[in-house]
């Protein structure tokens, strides 16, 4: 397959080589989450991409990078661990080609082991190019590692909700200002809350969080005994 | 528990980094350098590739340990009190020495995944400037928050710094200056975590690391 972006294939090549831009587009499959990388720093060592499917499910892509090409692309190994790719081996490579004031990226991979891989291959790596080209035009593709690097500062559900409210503020164009005033008035706010009560503002939120609700928490604590009048 | 600010208080969104001048008296100071300079742990860096070519040895603790570290490391004391924040429990604390053509690559601290897989970033990292040599020329801090460099700090004799964990870094190659391990760049560094009580036990209560391995 193949998809034409306006930038020339040095801007390109920096959204693959640079580790801070290659995880804001490789890797999740269509509605999916990448949550991170082990391993894979060097080119030939095994890489292990922890990724959420569409539905919240987990599954994995294993590989090594075969060969890096400076400011032209790379090639891999990959199988996968869950989901519905498939289990086997399969080889892709990246070329990116000069082409009408742009760069026209390349993507081939094999072998399938039937027709469905291959199109599920097809729009998996549809989905990466487009976030690839969003990188490359310098669009701040939205990344679970940088939020969750951040949100590390925060502590405790109440935290984490604040955390939430203030970095959606700021991503959907919340001057600083307002940031900075919204920070310190639900830091002080917060911080007078007795721990009783934001210990149960956490618990209502962690409950809500995992989609529970108090029946099923009910039955989890009596081992299922219970029965319903 | 109670709602903690983040960062515990030092930090907010918009900040990324603090820097204090004469965070510490000169004769401390001088004592951290004479420390550093003539301890027999100094080797090459044993950290991650990217400090290759830099000086240094680390040492790994809990908070539990402080007063071991104190004992141990007496003229490191004074930095720690002044750099310690309150809510973090694990400590990476390593002597940075870097001469001239070294530097520091970009990377986001995650020491304290050797100990415990998956932990992440620091809280925060504190750096104490120990030795700026008079002519040195480069060396910079660059501390990045979402690809966006957000400071650019050459090194002031005496101050210290301390900026977000989540935050990748890098220290720009030394032109000049620094011509020998003694004239070196030489800053002192904590990373300072908040592990899950949970997993702290994964974490030593006191081990020094050399690139020769560990150490009791």
């Amino acid at each position: 397959m193949e998809k034409w972006v306006a930038q020339d294939p040095r801007q390109v090549f920096k959204a693959i080589d640079d580790p801070a831009l290659i995880r804001r587009w490789y890797g999740a499959p269509p509605g999916g989450v990448r949550l991170g990388q082990e391993g894979g720093e060097e080119v030939g060592e095994l890489f292990r991409l922890n990724l959420l499917d569409a539905k919240g499910a987990p599954l994995v892509q294993t590989g090594r990078i075969l060969a890096v090409y400076p400011g032209e692309g790379f090639s891999i190994q990959m199988a996968w661990e869950g989901g519905s790719l498939g289990r086997g081996m399969t080889r892709a490579s990246l070329i990116l080609r000069p082409a009408d004031g742009g760069t026209r990226i390349e993507v081939r991979q094999g072998l399938f082991s039937s027709p469905e891989m291959r199109e599920a291959h097809r729009v998996y790596w549809e989905a990466n190019l487009e976030r690839l080209a969003r990188v490359v035009s310098g669009e701040a593709v939205p990344c679970f590692e940088e939020f969750w690097e951040e949100s590390s500062g925060f502590v405790e559900p109440l935290g984490m909700a604040a955390y939430t409210v203030l970095v959606g503020m700021r991503e959907a164009g919340a001057s600083s200002e307002t940031l900075a005033q919204l920070e310190e008035t639900l830091y002080a706010h917060f911080a007078r809350l007795p721990e009783e009560t934001a210990n149960m503002l956490g618990a209502v939120l962690r409950a809500r969080l995992e989609g529970v609700t108090p029946r099923d928490e009910g039955r989890q604590e009596d081992g299922g005994a219970r029965t319903d009048r | 528990m109670s709602f903690q600010p983040p960062w515990g208080g030092a930090f907010r969104l918009h900040t990324f980094v603090h820097r204090t001048p004469d965070a510490l008296p000169v004769d401390v100071i001088e004592s951290i350098r004479a420390a550093i300079l003539g301890s027999s742990l100094l080797g090459e860096s044993n950290l991650t590739e990217q400090f290759s070519g830099t000086y240094g040895f680390s040492l790994t603790f809990r908070r539990e340990a402080l007063s071991e570290v104190k004992d141990r490391f007496p003229a490191f004391g004074p930095f720690l009190e002044a750099a310690l924040l309150p809510g973090c429990n694990a400590f990476l604390l390593n002597p940075l020495l870097v001469q001239n053509g070294r530097g520091v690559e970009a990377h986001m601290d995650r020491s304290m995944e050797f100990y415990v897989d998956g932990l992440g970033c620091p809280i925060a990292v504190s750096v104490l400037y120990v030795q700026v040599p008079e002519h040195l020329s480069g060396g910079e801090l660059r501390v990045y928050h979402r690809g966006q460099r957000v400071a650019a700090l050459s090194p002031r004799p005496h101050s210290l710094v301390t900026f977000r964990g989540d935050l990748m870094h890098e220290v720009t190659a030394v032109e000049a200056g620094a011509p020998e391990l003694s004239a070196a760049r030489i800053s002192l560094v904590v990373e300072q975590y908040r592990v899950p009580e949970s997993l702290l036990a994964k974490v030593p209560v006191f081990e020094l690391r050399t690139q020769t391995g560990a150490q009791a």
